[in-house]
């Protein structure tokens, strides 16, 4: 794609840096307040939809057979691939690499890879000749600053989620069960690191978490750590150029660590969900695969909801308060009458009157109840514009239209004087 | 809260990434893809067109690289596109549709060509007609059907796109082998899912 | 003069042409350019053929090679078709890795082979889940003037109708591989496909067989498939609509030219 990166202007970089001064970011986040993630689950195993605010990525996990390196005869192997794809932002070029996607690979591959989060031993089948390879594919959708957090998050949890196929031997002979004929198995993992990502500031002044689009182009630095569930370091990187003094690394580090765990955990309570979701269809029709329709629907929902991106204005709170907040989904439903109005409070202060508009029957539908079986969930549909003027097209390609029957009765009034010739 | 159109359900929202200039998330049973669309955009030296806007297009799989089946589609969702833009208001720009499969049960290409169709509906792209993609499928007993019965063996296939105004053939795609009179029948069928799927779209629309 | 006119403005040239019924090679809309098929061109091939479409030239080359199949399909062989567009067919292709339309093209011919069903992987299984035959069906054009998926078709039915496989004998228990040389025998086809393509010039007009310069200015190509008396392909990748009499049409008039063009092909075999 040819599309030149959107520059930054002064003015935007001078606005955001003076209110970086007064203690305020652009979205009315706090400094170390991160936007909410959402985790959904397809239907497959090891496909894992992630979005943090409005960035989302897509992970799939796959697996194949193949020879162990000759290096290490009784190790699976784990392949991360980042994929910044083209719908992500228009100067992203499909199936090339790039300087950022290359640095992305690597910090990931440094958090989940190298820190052996994966028992690799668990995926040999037999020694030197068949181990199971294990792919993640990650697909960027939405490009809106800290790619990375999203995108390790995404691919730990489509890990936790993934199974593979179930493999016997008898003797010589390999046999790799499919899921009717036996349950496939989870994979190994022995602890759950995630990225978490800081940008850097006015030489180490200002450090705020979670950057968007516009506070990573204009920071001077970032920095990436690795933690686990544990608080236990598993990569830290520190890109660009600002010298930070020690101190200031360890104890952003130790603030990042209660994030984690906070991640982790949602990322076990999402599977846990997904597991209780598969159970329950299964005890309805008895068979795996037809059953989670729900899922993609699910998909669905996870993505953007007007108010998810509207500003939340929160007033400066305790370090503890904020952590809290962190967890608690800020959206408190205070009632939902059926009057056909939502009120929807916003954090501290603020209301939101959201009118639903149930009995006009166009603008939501909803899941009709009566057949379980069926995916029948329709979402809101949001049309900002009206953007084609479709009387316009009609009637113009209407015209041409006549033209062209005109055209075709010439032709084959031809054709028949041609036979008649 | 009518939802169900033909047998399957198809179910939709438009606008849902805030990169692109239009997107649309679409699922057609249990397939879901998502397109997005930028344009009219800059347009790189080697495909500038000095009358008219050139259409790419990249499809990516959710999982592997794109392989040459995928070109395949690709260039007939291209093609599709330019026939129904009107690409001369935009000369010397590149219009860029791009598709990402989330889940594939079946009918993908015509998911992805009805994905695109929205994405640029909601972009506010100029134009000629709307077209939707419908999926045509052939059991060993010479039924026709538009819905897959998953895990079903199915002797042919058939995708037929039509254009919105006169219900005309852009694109055809089929795998199998069927005679002429199956050919014809299907397409009868699909023109029928069609008609839906066009009723659909100006419900989303609207709403 | 008519050589400006004609790069000026060479829609309008079309069009003038069209408008008397006729195209600027002389042809009826409904006609299409002689075929000429040579099998058994390539020594060092297993099989191989070259058709000439008009000016269109293709050359098929098969050679087969042993390998071990998937653990999935124990019992299929492959079957690889590539198509290579080199910068001496035409000159709107560049050297180097594949372009998007030999891609595409290959994708084609790839859904042709296994849509039409004319050879069964099962056939090329040598020994179940130890050894089969791998044919790589390779296609080099050689001068790119339009309708190239038929010239391909037509090429490749002559190559595979020719072609023979060496005789292999496979002991399993001692994972040990013979090969006769001498004693060779041919692969069975099941089905003989033919295409035909056709281009819609202005949104009316359709031209059979058409050629490179047709097929740059039309706005739209169809290729129609038949096996016998049965459709295999009807491929139409976007393009000015058509409406379903227009495409019912098409395929009436291709299947006429299947029974020539198959032939064609048994007498050069």
């Amino acid at each position: 794609m040819s599309v030149r990166k959107t520059i930054i202007s002064n003015c935007e970089k001078k606005f955001l840096l003076k209110n970086l001064a007064e203690w305020t970011r652009l979205d009315g986040r706090a400094f170390d307040e991160f936007r909410p993630v959402k985790i959904n689950f397809g239907k497959d195993w090891g496909s894992c939809h992630v979005s943090l605010g409005k960035t989302s990525v897509l992970a799939q996990v796959s697996c194949e057979i193949q020879q162990p390196k000759s290096s290490r005869p009784s190790e699976g192997v784990l392949n991360l691939n980042i994929e910044l794809n083209p719908l992500a932002a228009p100067h992203f070029e499909a199936g090339r690499q790039s300087d950022l996607s290359v640095q992305l690979n690597r910090l990931l591959e440094k958090c989940l890879k190298d820190s052996k989060a994966l028992d690799l031993e668990s995926l040999c089948i037999k020694m030197n000749e068949k181990v199971w390879a294990i792919r993640v594919d990650i697909n960027v959708l939405n490009y809106e600053g800290n790619i990375l957090d999203c995108a390790s998050i995404a691919a730990l949890a489509a890990l936790a989620h993934f199974r593979r196929p179930d493999v016997t031997s008898d003797g010589e002979e390999f046999i790799i069960h499919n899921v009717q004929q036996r349950d496939p198995i989870p994979m190994v993992i022995h602890h759950y690191p995630v990225c978490i990502t800081y940008s850097v500031f006015n030489g180490g002044e200002f450090i705020i978490a979670d950057p968007t689009l516009l506070e990573e182009e204009v920071a001077d630095a970032f920095m990436s750590i690795g933690l686990n569930a544990y608080k236990e370091l598993c990569g830290l990187h520190l890109g660009g150029k600002a010298e930070l003094s020690p101190d200031l690394i360890l104890s952003t580090a130790s603030k990042a660590a209660n994030r984690a765990g906070l991640i982790v955990q949602q990322i076990k309570e999402c599977i846990e969900k997904d597991t209780q979701q598969r159970l329950l269809r299964q005890k309805q029709s008895f068979s795996i695969l037809d059953i989670t329709n729900d899922s993609v629907s699910g998909d669905i929902e996870a993505l953007l909801d007007p108010w998810t991106a509207s500003e939340k204005k929160h007033k400066k709170k305790t370090k503890k308060e904020k952590e809290h907040s962190n967890m608690v989904d800020t959206k408190i439903e205070i009632d939902k009458p059926t009057n056909g109005v939502e009120l929807t409070k916003i954090g501290e202060g603020t209301v939101a009157l959201v009118p639903i508009e149930e009995k006009d029957g166009t603008a939501i539908w909803e899941v009709s109840d009566s057949d379980d079986d069926d995916n029948d969930e329709v979402v809101v549909i949001e049309v900002p514009k009206p953007v084609v003027n479709l009387l316009d097209v009609n009637t113009d390609s209407e015209e041409e239209a006549v033209t062209i029957l005109n055209a075709d009765e010439k032709t084959k009034k031809k054709k028949k004087q041609k036979q008649k010739k | 809260m009518e939802t169900v159109t033909d047998k399957t359900n198809i179910s939709c929202k438009l606008g849902i990434l805030s990169r692109p200039d239009g997107s649309a998330i679409l699922s057609e049973g249990n397939t879901t893809v998502i397109a997005g669309i930028y344009g009219p955009v800059e347009v790189k030296l080697q495909k500038l067109l000095i009358d008219k806007a050139s259409v790419e297009c990249h499809y990516r799989p959710k999982s592997g690289l794109p392989g040459v089946e995928d070109r395949l589609y690709e260039s007939i969702i291209r093609n599709i596109c330019e026939t129904s833009f009107y690409a001369s208001l935009h000369p010397r720009t590149a219009i860029l549709v791009t598709i990402q499969e989330l889940q594939n049960s079946g009918q993908l290409i015509s998911c992805a060509i009805n994905a695109a169709c929205l994405a640029c509906l909601n972009a506010g792209i100029d134009m000629k007609f709307m077209f939707s993609a419908v999926t045509c499928y052939m059991n060993f007993e010479d039924d026709l059907y538009l819905h897959c019965a998953s895990g079903k063996e199915t002797k042919a296939m058939f995708v037929f796109v039509f254009d919105s105004t006169e219900k005309r053939i852009i694109a055809s795609h089929t795998k199998g082998s069927f005679t002429k009179e199956q050919f014809e029948e299907a397409v009868e069928l699909s023109k029928e899912g069609c008609e839906d799927r066009f009723t659909y779209y100006k419900k989303v629309l609207e709403s | 003069m008519a050589e400006q006119y004609k790069s000026l403005h060479p829609i309008k040239y079309y069009r003038d042409y069209l408008a008397h019924g006729i195209r600027p090679d002389g042809r009826e809309f409904n006609k299409f350019r002689p075929i000429l098929l040579n099998v058994g061109s390539i020594d060092t091939a297993d099989g191989s053929a070259i058709a000439k479409v008009g000016n269109t030239t293709v050359v098929c080359g098969i050679k087969a090679e042993l390998c071990k199949p998937k653990p999935d399909a124990p019992k299929c062989g492959f079957l690889v078709p590539n198509l290579e567009l080199p910068p001496l067919c035409s000159p709107k292709f560049r050297p180097g890795p594949p372009s998007d339309q030999a891609q595409v093209l290959t994708q084609l011919i790839a859904d042709i082979i296994e849509n039409s069903k004319c050879i069964d992987l099962n056939d090329l299984c040598i020994f179940q889940d130890k050894l089969v035959w791998c044919l790589f069906v390779d296609f080099v054009c050689l001068d790119f003037d339009g309708s190239v998926v038929d010239a391909c078709i037509v090429s490749l039915l002559g190559a595979l109708k020719t072609a023979k496989l060496p005789f292999v004998e496979y002991d399993p228990a001692l994972d040990n591989i013979q090969v006769n040389m001498e004693e060779r025998k041919h692969i069975k086809v099941h089905s003989t496909p033919v295409s035909t393509t056709f281009a819609v010039f202005d949104d009316k007009v359709i031209l059979k067989d058409p050629t490179q310069e047709e097929e740059n200015l039309c706005s739209g190509i169809l290729t129609v498939v038949f096996k016998d008396d049965e459709l295999c392909c009807v491929h139409k990748p976007g393009g000015s609509p058509l409406t379903q009499e227009e495409l019912s049409q098409c395929i009436e008039e291709s299947k006429e030219r299947t029974l020539f063009i198959k032939r064609l092909i048994d007498t050069a075999v």
